[in-house]
């Protein structure tokens, strides 16, 4: 089989060599790293050297004997040989004091933890991470060359600096010495034996060395940050705060008529408060707004004179189209009218806007027979001008990601993994630099893993099927980015975390390496993040699904037109009973209570930005590439770029793409 | 045509057939001119052949007399095309445009393909248009537009519509249609969206297929929408809608992809050129699935690539080669394995030793895509499989329906004593039956070699069988005495005679073994005798499944067999072993039990357990080992049969080279019809009637109804009411025609003057009006008509959904009550039953007397003896049926009602006059099935104690339907002429289809379905088919194995047919699967799993995750998903909201609201799917999904509901938690509902689930599933205990 396999990816292998592999293969190995692995070495033809060499490196076979080959790919164990380098102090601190720390935030974190004080921390701990790091790209890195040097000094090793990782190798692994030496001693033919109906199969001794992963989890991912770039932001104070998180929010749960109340009844009530509360609240946001007179309730037409000048609120039930113009119905808390809008009027464009179950003002004239005659529609927008903020004593900014999608097999690791040396000072020229340092803040949208069981036929798409790994990975990214860069991240409807909107966070016991993290704070979907007095508002954006459905000329191709439809319509995912699925919660934590400076969401893989009444909407595209799904259903993502905010304008400053690096596209 | 074509026995039936239909359509006919009905005829006419059909079907007028012609010239697919090449040379008048033409082309031709029996050709073909190449080079093309009843015609007629359309587009001179990349995604989104949102495609293609489809079709397959679906790929251009194309889906998935296969047979037999791609992609995915297997197969070792260069060339046995071969050319097929439904177990993994044994042959009642297994296989198999019930099968069809066949293996199984047992008969089935351990093998499924050839399945190896031994044992005389004996006949005496003597054996004995090889087998030491002094291969009953075993094994075995304590006799001068006794030595015993010899364990006086093996299978163990005499050795490339072959002088065939996997599919049925709600009379009510429509009620309360019906007037006096016959002065009333606008009515005579516009609007006038109706005058007057009072209720319906919207008369209602059936939407009384072929009966099984049989034409047996006993095997009347108990108790009922009706509505004599079930014999039905619109006459012959429906196949190819599981109806004859309108028709696309619009009074065999054709009708497979069977032969290759194909044209096309394998009784075996009698998801799953452990042949971790994959995980996530998107209803008024009304009460009636997906739907498979990762080994994936998805469920209702939510079922905290605490280091404790529990109980039960040590959950406790059940429901007894408790602490706390 792996012959075939190999021969279909033009790869070829020596008999030794596949004598070597085979026992192995499918069960500690797969197709896919061998061939990562023999690309690696530049070689289309596996012979027993690269299979040894590949096998060591998983750990399947050890060997005392030195190899002729000059690189070892997997480095992750190196790390504890490094102990006794020059920071050996600290760094046995490394793996031991975080995993405490994090033990006792973890539950403190649940509620409220807004990481501003953590900076001295990191400070702490940046030099051993640096080192620590530095080993991971000793053998590839051409631009440290003295800090390999020093390793290997300190291991006292013989030989070159390679030689050191596969001692450090044998050390790890121990014991089992003896048999290494009788399978790679000669390094050829090992026992054949037959097997069913006399087929000949390769001896192999029963027990494996440890199983491992068929895939990586990125523990290898170890960044070595820029030691002569200076981070402006290091220096700055932070100032953020989460103003709005769902977790925050205390829900009264109806309450039961009788003891024998059925839970059904809780979950209708449920809903129905769901939509009073967005009632009320948006009956709120129109007050605000001069234009809009005296709000009358629906229930108390009936005592108005007919003909008289009247205004109401409510949620949008039902439209349609006749010959001379639109019949809306609206609902409120007291009853339902139907308001007709002539098509002439300037106002009846806005029909198109006006999703189902949003609300919506009506004033005109009353007719009497249950209808209201509109002259002016309105929705609940955001005013064009605001109050402009203070400025700030110096520059700083903010990375928006969202749709990271670790662990698909269309994640663009190699471009992230650029990206993360590139918020580690590995810049190209100044203009970079001016940006890397003064960057504090990151914030993701959603969608960090690609997680398990979102659709039919996941598992094939998955680079790695486990959602514990999933986080582990996503971790072991986020872990190189600068400790003072501090890290917001919420959950999308692929991440381990409530399905119905809103979303109040990741499930802890599954996403634990993320709460684990010193820099991070998980935010809700929606939430609000407050960056040095600017709001930023950050939905994953499901709603987007539905505008682009039930609004005309809005395409998910265009993310940012429809954001800002949600954003006109105060609400970012107004039509029930569509697309997205809300909760039943008994209110509604969704609507766009206060205006924000900024609007981020994801979602739809496509990066757009936009400003609308002051306020920047953008998208913030993907990391993954296009994959099977997107195809059929025409999505173009466009991958692995990011956007640079200046949180003082809550405008974009650049963006850095990163998209070359990703593969298939 | 004309006379040579029957016997003279064949045409008195017909005759006598249409004597019965004349005198049935005579007393129709008078009543219907009573005028008490819509039309004054009878509404079903009687169709002469195909092309008559075709013609009264879609037409030319004019075209029947050439379909005909063509037909007999030219076979029917050629000559489709033909008429194709006479419409468009105008041979049948000028059809104004190009576009007319090629519709009128298309619509004939697909007409005939489907032999005018169903409506696709009026129904599926939406339009037929000629567009342009656009976004190309501006060219035409031609576009088919397809609607949903296309689905009618079939996968295979799909297909060929559009070959036929790429035909007539060439015919017409048009460009191919060029789709850009936009065309083409399109598509592709498309059938994947139809997939997953409207209905699970039969054949669901990979994006690649369609695109390769798409870019290679040369005409545009398009069509209306079909659901309320949008895609993404808007506006493409041509593409009128937006949403799903579900007729183009159908075409290009179910019909172009699927049926692929076939198509390159219909291309190559009709000729159409620029197809070259399809022959390519069936190639390829040939070869795909070859180079697939090997990976996929590992328990049996084959040769790959690596390891042939090794080998290089060595020595092989015979049998090490054919494996090989047959592991490189036919691959395991999974495709069945993919979806397994909670509750229809997987009875054998894909071509797994030890599941269904293939075996050649057509029973009495199999063929046409059903399979024979012996009546034990399905006790043994729990009763999931009744007679009739659907499997889903590897091959060589995708599905088949099971019937039973005794003389078939049963199942091989090892008791809880330790004790292996062959069970052949149903009677040790019974007694076993709750004693079993495991399933070691299945047993055989007879096949038939006409499904090989339908299906265009490689031919497997044959295994060894007594039909076969059979043949080599009459070669062998004939070869070495020159003795001529014909197997499965009757030879003469002397042939006889002379053989037994040179054989030295009972003459009497050898006569019965030609003439019935399955059930007549010789003693173990006889069939030694007869193959060593033969030089035939051992007698098959007593070959063992040597090559189960691998050479080591049996290397074992042997050496435990030295030191056996054997016990020999001698025959003959053979040696041969009495009785084997063994040490019981666990991997022994394990060889033994593998090798399907029976055998026991036993005491020994020092209390020692010891295995023994008796006469015969002593000797059958230790024959082929030589009695011990020589040393079995393994050799490599040799597998055991072969090394025993090159020792031993008896040689060994293998039995068991060739298995199939199979799961259940539908359970089998065999109901009346009854519509959802039922109905009674086709009268409307509105909501008068209340929830159940109930025109008594509505009487009863003096209620009017505001409903849309036709009323009529009489001309006479003026009377004005929905009767159609004036109740005043006995007059035929005139329909109404009505004007919605200014609410007038006009009589039928005046309405035809203004052309059906109203004079006054210039509106169109429409045939009913809304209006009011009084009930309780109604059924008054209709109760005194017929003269029935005391009823208890009369369902009518909510509306009239036909396009003239007339109402039934209310006494027919009445009548209908007062015999307890009900009507179907056509007007007519239905009877459903899964489709069963049969070929052969004998008079006992079908409950009738020889005398009676006689009378029906029966005369003699199938081998032309006289009939005289009721245990003759008769060969059956293809327009004869037999006909389930079920149904002929609702018959009988129906009967009564007919008879009721003619005498006391139409004033006639009574008809069937039917006291019980047997009066019905002889009497006709219709036969028709969903999606057609023609029926079949059909005539009652007897009853059988099974719930399906037993015909002829021809019978049921004549209603398009094969037996692999589908379903239709009977009605009676008389009942479809005078009740059955076309007036009562729903007016809606598909609304003519399952309405007998024609019945066919004559069966002929070649036009039916074209798939019984390929039925073989034989008595035996020759040798010749078995040679060929071990070459993997394409089963087109083999032409000596007569097929109903070959005997087309001929008298004998309708008689003489064989079969291969007898059975004691048609009837014998379950009659009702399993399934249908188990209760809720929970019971079914265990049963099913209880069962998969069983089996040896089945992974029951591999269906644990099925189940979970295919069915339990969609469903909780589908509900979990609905429910957040759910509507809201009014209970009272059932109006449907998106959200629920602010003001909290239905702002129509004032109604509650509640829930349309409830809490409990979303949870409802949440305690099954946990225990299912809980206790088998599925994939840390899948086990994922569930702890997430509960852990979804829980935060849903986190807010609304906490503390309800400890009071939730759900056990097991311990499967998520315990992967969260391995995967972490930590528990949070709070993954499981259970952990909401806090104080009294809880703690207590939770500590006790995490400090049971089931750190590996399978394998360790064996059988998992036994106490599934069990826990679930102590968990959930447990749950609902709490849940009072909690209730009660919240009415008395604060």
């Amino acid at each position: 089989m792996l012959v075939e396999d190999l021969m279909e990816n033009n790869y070829l292998i020596t008999p030794s060599a596949y004598y070597l592999l085979e026992p192995y293969y499918k069960r500690d190995f797969t197709l896919a790293e061998l061939i990562k692995f023999a690309k690696a070495k530049g070689s289309f033809v596996i012979t027993s050297s690269i299979a040894q060499e590949f096998l060591e490196s998983k750990g399947l076979l050890v060997t005392t004997a030195g190899s002729d080959s000059v690189e070892v790919s997997e480095m992750g164990e190196g790390e504890s040989s490094i102990s006794t380098g020059d920071a050996g102090v600290e760094v046995p601190l490394e793996p031991s004091i975080p995993e405490n720390a994090s033990e006792n935030e973890v539950f403190s974190e649940g509620e409220s933890l807004i990481s501003t004080g953590t900076s001295e921390d990191e400070s702490l701990f940046e030099p051993p991470s640096e080192l620590a790091e530095s080993d991971g790209t000793g053998a590839s890195a051409d631009s440290f060359p003295v800090e390999i040097g020093e390793v290997a000094e300190d291991t006292g090793s013989e030989n070159t600096g390679l030689q050191v990782d596969l001692e450090s190798n044998s050390e790890i692994n121990g014991e089992p010495e003896e048999t290494g030496v009788e399978e790679n001693g000669n390094g050829i033919k090992p026992k054949v034996v037959y097997g069913d109906y006399g087929v000949p199969i390769a001896y192999v001794e029963e027990e494996v060395p440890e199983v491992e992963k068929s895939y990586s989890v990125y523990e290898d991912v170890v960044i070595t940050p820029n030691p002569e770039f200076h981070y402006r932001a290091a220096e700055m104070p932070a100032e953020s705060e989460v103003v709005f998180d769902v977790k925050n929010v205390k829900f009264s749960p109806p309450k039961a008529s009788n003891a024998a109340g059925k839970e059904g009844e809780f979950l209708v009530e449920a809903y129905r408060l769901y939509f009073r509360s967005r009632l009320k609240k948006m009956r709120r946001i129109f007050r605000e707004n001069p234009e809009i007179g005296g709000i009358i309730d629906i229930g108390k037409l009936s005592y108005v004179q007919p003909g008289s000048e009247v205004t109401v609120v409510g949620l949008l039930t039902d439209k349609r189209e006749t010959n001379k113009g639109y019949v809306l119905e609206l609902e409120d808390a007291t009853g339902r009218i139907k308001v007709f809008i002539n098509r002439d009027r300037e106002d009846a464009k806005l029909v198109m806007s006006i999703m189902h179950d949003s609300a919506v003002a009506v004033s005109g004239k009353y007719s009497g027979r249950g209808m209201i005659f509109a002259d002016h529609l309105y929705l609940p927008d955001v005013p064009k001008v605001r109050p402009p903020k203070p400025p700030l004593k110096e520059k700083v900014y903010a990375v928006l990601l969202s749709d990271i999608h670790v662990g698909s097999n269309k994640f663009c690791e190699k471009a992230f993994e650029k990206f993360l040396e590139w918020l580690n000072g590995n810049v190209e020229n100044e203009t970079h630099a001016e940006l890397v340092s003064r960057i504090k803040y990151l914030i993701i949208a959603g969608d960090a893993v690609d997680g398990v069981g979102i659709y039919p036929g996941q598992y094939e798409e998955l680079a790695i099927p486990d959602i514990f790994d999933q986080y582990e990975a996503l971790a072991n990214l986020l872990r190189n980015v600068p400790k003072h860069i501090h890290i917001f991240i919420g959950p999308g409807n692929h991440d381990a975390a409530r399905t119905a909107l809103p979303q109040p966070g990741f499930y802890e016991e599954y996403a634990r390496p993320i709460y684990r993290l010193k820099n991070v704070t998980v935010i809700s979907n929606p939430a609000v993040v407050r960056l040095h007095g600017r709001d930023f508002l950050i939905a994953h954006g499901r709603g987007i699904e539905d505008v682009v459905t039930e609004i005309p000329n809005r395409s998910h191709h265009r993310p940012a037109e429809a954001m800002v439809e949600l954003l006109r319509l105060r609400h970012l995912a107004p039509t029930f009973g569509e697309k997205v699925p809300i909760a039943p919660d008994p209110e509604d934590l969704l609507v766009i209570e206060s205006v924000p400076d900024l609007f981020q969401a994801g979602h739809v893989h496509v990066m757009q930005y936009k400003i609308y009444n002051g306020v920047f909407v953008i998208n913030t595209g993907t990391w993954q590439a296009q994959t099977e799904f997107q195809k059929m259903v025409n999505i173009v993502p466009t991958p692995a770029r990011v956007p640079i905010i200046d949180v003082e304008t809550a405008r974009l400053r650049a963006v850095i793409n990163f998209e070359q690096f990703c593969e298939g596209v | 045509m004309g006379e040579e074509l029957y016997s003279p026995e064949m045409k008195a039936y017909f005759e006598s057939l249409q004597r019965e239909i004349d005198r049935a359509y005579e007393i129709a006919r008078k009543a219907r001119a009573q005028g008490k009905d819509p039309s004054l005829d009878v509404e079903v006419p009687q169709a002469t052949d195909m092309a008559g059909r075709v013609e009264s079907l879609v037409g030319p007028p004019g075209v029947a007399e050439r379909i005909r012609e063509l037909v007999k010239e030219y076979g029917k697919e050629l000559a489709a095309l033909k008429v194709v090449d006479e419409i468009i040379e105008g041979k049948f008048g000028d059809l104004g445009s190009k576009e007319k033409y090629a519709e009128q082309a298309v619509r004939t031709a697909l007409a005939i393909l489907t032999e005018g029996i169903v409506s696709a050709p009026l129904e599926g073909i939406a339009d037929v248009k000629i567009k342009r190449n656009e976004w190309a080079d501006n060219s035409e093309y031609l576009a088919l537009y397809y609607a949903g009843p296309i689905r009618s015609s079939g996968g295979t007629a799909q297909a060929l519509s559009v070959l036929v359309g790429d035909y007539v587009r060439k015919k017409l001179g048009l460009d191919r249609f060029k789709p850009s990349q936009e065309h083409i995604e399109r598509m592709v989104e498309e059938v994947d969206l139809y997939h997953r949102a409207v209905t699970r495609l039969q054949y669901h293609p990979e994006a690649d297929e369609v695109r390769l489809a798409m870019r290679n079709i040369p005409i545009e397959i398009t069509g209306e929408e079909t659901d309320k679906v949008e895609v993404s790929h808007r506006n493409v251009p041509g593409v009128e809608t937006n949403h799903l194309r579900g007729g183009a889906i159908l075409v290009l998935a179910e019909g172009v992809l699927q049926k692929a296969k076939k198509l390159v047979k219909y291309i190559d037999k009709m000729g159409v050129e620029g197809w070259d791609w399809i022959k390519e992609f069936v190639e390829a995915k040939e070869k795909g699935k070859s180079t697939e297997e090997p990976k996929a197969d590992k328990s049996k070792a084959e040769a790959s690539g690596a390891k042939e260069e090794v080998a290089e060339k060595v020595e092989k046995g015979f049998y090490y080669e054919l494996y090989e071969k047959f592991r490189s050319n036919i691959a395991p097929n999974k495709k069945y394995t993919k979806e397994i439904i909670g509750g229809r177990p997987l009875f054998a993994e894909p071509s797994e030793n030890g599941g269904f044994r293939l075996r050649y042959g057509r029973s009495r009642v199999s063929g046409f895509a059903t399979w024979s297994v012996n009546p034990a296989t399905m006790l043994i198999l729990d009763e999931f499989i009744a007679i009739g019930t659907q499997m889903k099968t590897e091959r060589p069809g995708k599905g088949c329906i099971v019937t039973p066949a005794t003389t078939v293996e049963g199942p091989i199984v090892k008791l809880k004593d330790g004790s292996v047992v062959r069970v052949d008969d149903y009677e040790t089935a019974l007694n076993v039956k709750n004693e079993i351990e495991e399933i070691l093998y299945v047993g055989d499924a007879l096949v038939n070699f006409g499904d090989f050839v339908e299906n265009n399945q490689t031919l497997l190896p044959a295994n060894y069988v007594e039909e076969w031994w059979v043949q080599e044992l009459a070669k062998a005389i004939e070869e070495l005495y020159e003795v001529e004996l014909k197997p499965f006949s009757d030879n003469p005496r002397e042939t006889i005679e002379e053989a037994a003597e040179y054989l030295e054996i009972d003459p009497d004995f050898l006569e019965s073994l030609l003439k019935d090889p399955l059930r007549v087998r010789p003693s173990v030491e006889l069939a030694i005798h007869l193959s060593k002094v033969l030089d035939i291969p051992f007698h098959p009953y007593y070959t063992l499944y040597w090559n189960t075993l691998k050479p080591e094994e049996v290397e074992e075995l042997q050496r435990a067999l030295l030191s056996a304590q054997i016990e020999w006799d001698e025959f003959r001068k053979l040696k041969f072993a009495r009785k084997v006794v063994l040490d019981n030595d666990p991997r022994i015993k394990r060889y033994l039990e593998l090798l399907g010899l029976p055998h026991r364990l036993e005491r020994t006086e020092d209390r020692r357990k010891v295995i023994v093996v008796d006469y015969p299978w002593s000797s059958a163990l230790l024959t082929p080992l030589g009695n011990l005499e020589w040393e079995f050795r393994a050799k490599p490339f040799h597998t055991v049969i072969d090394i025993i072959n090159e020792n031993n002088p008896i040689k060994l065939r293998d039995r068991g080279i060739s298995w199939i996997g199979a799961r259940m599919g539908r359970p089998e049925k065999a109901k009346e019809r009854k519509m959802k709600p039922p109905v009674q009379v086709l009268f409307p009510i509105g909501l008068a009637g209340g929830q159940s429509r109930d025109i008594k009620k509505a009487a009863e309360e003096g209620k009017t109804a505001k409903v849309e019906i036709a009323f009529f007037k009489c001309p006479k006096c003026g009377h004005v009411g929905p009767e159609h016959l004036c109740p005043v002065c006995g007059t035929r009333k005139e329909l109404l025609w009505h004007c919605p606008k200014c609410n007038v009515d006009y009589p039928e005579s005046e309405a035809e003057e203004f052309d059906f516009r109203c004079p006054r609007c210039d509106v169109e006038l429409r045939p009913y009006a809304e209006r009011e109706i009084k009930p309780s005058e109604l059924l008054r007057k209709a109760m005194e008509n017929v003269k029935v009072y005391g009823i208890d209720r009369l369902k009518g319906v909510k509306g009239m959904t036909s396009g003239y919207k007339m109402a039934e008369p209310l006494e027919k209602g009445l009548l209908r009550v007062k015999n307890d059936v009900y009507v179907f939407k056509d007007g007519t009384i239905r009877f459903d039953a899964t489709d069963a072929p049969i070929t052969h009966f004998k008079p006992k099984e079908i409950g009738v007397s020889v005398e009676k049989l006689r009378e029906l034409g029966y005369t003699h047996d199938f081998e032309g003896k006289p009939l005289e006993r009721d245990d003759q095997i008769v060969e059956l009347k293809v327009q004869d049926i037999i006909l389930s108990y079920e149904a002929g108790k609702y018959l009988l009922k129906v009967a009564r009602f007919i008879d009721d009706l003619l005498e006391k509505f139409y004033g006639l004599p009574r008809f069937y006059n039917a006291e019980k079930m047997e009066d019905l014999i002889g009497h006709l039905v219709i036969g028709l099935a969903p999606h057609t619109s023609a029926g079949i006459i059909g005539r009652i012959i007897g009853f059988s104690d099974v719930l399906v429906g037993y015909a002829h196949p021809y019978y049921h190819a004549a209603k398009r339907r094969n037996c692999d599981g589908d379903e239709d109806s009977v009605m009676l004859l008389m009942d479809a002429l005078l009740n059955f309108s076309r007036y009562y028709l729903p007016e809606k696309r598909g609304g003519k289809m399952d309405a007998p619009l024609v019945v066919t009074t004559r069966l002929d065999p070649r036009e039916v379905d074209s798939e019984v054709h390929n039925m073989d009708v034989v008595r035996y497979y020759p040798l010749e088919f078995y040679k060929a069977t071990y070459e993997m032969k394409s089963p087109k290759e083999v032409k000596f194995i007569e097929r109903v194909e070959d005997r087309l044209g001929k008298p004998e096309m309708y008689e003489g047919i064989k079969f291969t394998h007898d059975t004691d009784d048609i009837g014998l075996g379950p009659k009702m699967s399993l399934y249908k009698q188990l209760g809720d998801m929970v019971e079914k799953v265990e049963r099913q799993l209880a069962l998969a452990e069983r089996i040896r042949a089945v992974d029951e971790h591999h269906v644990a995750e099925t189940i979970l994959n295919s069915h339990l995980i969609p469903d909780l996530r589908g509900n979990l998903r609905s429910f957040t998107r759910q509507e809201f209803r009014c209970v009272k008024c059932n109006t449907k909201y998106r959200r629920p009304p602010l003001t909290g009460r239905c702002p129509k009636c004032g109604g509650k609201i509640v829930l349309t997906v409830s809490k409990g739907a979303v949870e409802k498979y949440l305690p099954t799917a946990k225990m299912l990762v809980t206790r088998y080994n599925v994939k840390d994936y899948t086990r994922q999904r569930i702890c997430l998805t509960e852990k979804d469920i829980k935060t849903l209702f986190e807010t609304v509901l906490p503390e309800k939510q400890r009071t939730l079922l759900g056990f097991s905290a311990d499967v998520c938690e315990r992967m969260i605490k391995e995967r972490t280091g930590t528990s949070n404790g709070k993954n499981g509902y259970l952990d909401g529990f806090n104080g009294k109980n809880g703690t207590t039960k939770k500590s006790g689930i995490s400090a049971g040590k089931k750190e590996k959950p399978v394998r360790a406790g064996k059988k998992p599933s036994e106490s599934l059940a069990k826990d679930v429901k102590k968990e959930k007894a447990k749950a609902k205990k709490k849940r009072k408790g909690i209730s009660l602490d919240k009415f008395f706390g604060p």
